[in-house]
């Protein structure tokens, strides 16, 4: 199982690291946006993706709509790892493509519980996103 | 009008939970009447919208280091300047994202800032410190205050 772990604090991209790599899953980090976008162009697509909200320039609500516009990230998950924990930001997220949401501070227990909700191996398929977009 | 949610007690019990997730194996927080005066930085972060202010997070240069080294995983010697100024900045993010959390929508975090030192934020557009809050941890001085602009735009 690969991830991708885009946030723009190498402390927090450390952490998120250490208990994704403790899950036995190969992990591949992207400290903003377009970095992401590089690996997800360089590389074979990652399982999941897990993206801050809070970046500098392209934040990861526009990654998360970036990613869901292309036909070839299909399979892969998004999770949200955010401060941003009020209703309207989770929907807005679940909207864009996002497939989870966790809101810091976590515990790795809670991450491997999030991880355990999506069949990761099996891979994503589109009608997960059960939250239309208004737009 | 946001005082009553900003007490003492519900800061330091955010701060306390972000402490817990990230930094597991140290000792808990001992809320303290006052720090004393040492070196230190400030982590900042601004919320806007149905309220204006800033929440904000100054550690002794000691416990920003040690706060960085166990996020990180690393010796206490293997920190650098960066990784505390990364760590500083990722707490009061979490710290500032859970305070907006207390708020009623709409209402945006910018990205954290931080500085050397303490905090200057400049009382006389109308900044008022509402909730300062003293925390000892690791035997370092810990603070978290939150600061109300009654008037006018954010700094």
């Amino acid at each position: 199982m690969r991830a991708l772990v885009v946030d723009d604090s190498r402390t927090m991209r450390t952490i998120l690291s250490r208990i994704l790599v403790g899950l036995d899953v190969d992990v591949e980090l992207a400290e903003d946006a377009p970095a992401a976008l590089e690996r997800l162009d360089e590389n074979h697509v990652p399982d999941i993706a897990l993206v801050d909200w809070h970046m500098p320039g392209m934040n990861g609500l526009e990654l998360v709509r970036a990613v869901r516009a292309q036909d070839r990230y299909t399979s892969m998950f998004i999770m949200m790892v955010t401060t941003e924990g009020e209703p309207e930001q989770i929907v807005a997220a679940l909207a864009a493509g996002a497939d989870e949401y966790i809101v810091k501070p976590f515990t790795a227990q809670a991450i491997a519980e999030k991880l355990s909700l999506l069949d990761l191996g099996g891979g994503r398929t589109p009608a997960r996103s059960w939250v239309e977009d208004p737009a | 009008m946001m005082d009553a949610l900003f007490t003492e007690e519900v800061i330091a019990e955010i701060t306390s939970s972000v402490w817990a997730a990230f930094l597991p194996d140290s000792e808990p927080f001992a809320m303290v009447e006052a720090v004393p005066a040492v070196r230190a930085l400030t982590g900042s972060i601004h919320i806007s919208g149905t309220w204006n202010g800033l929440v904000s997070l100054t550690c002794s240069t000691a416990a920003a280091t040690l706060a960085a080294a166990s996020m990180l995983g690393v010796e206490v010697e293997g920190v650098g300047a960066s990784d505390v100024l990364d760590a500083i900045g990722e707490l009061v993010n979490i710290v500032g994202g859970n305070v907006k959390g207390l708020l009623p929508p709409p209402t945006d975090l910018s990205l954290p800032s931080v500085t050397d030192g303490s905090l200057h934020v400049d009382t006389r557009a109308g900044a008022e410190r509402i909730v300062d809050v003293h925390l000892s941890w690791m035997d370092e001085p810990v603070g978290v205050a939150v600061w109300e602009r009654r008037g006018g735009e954010p700094d």
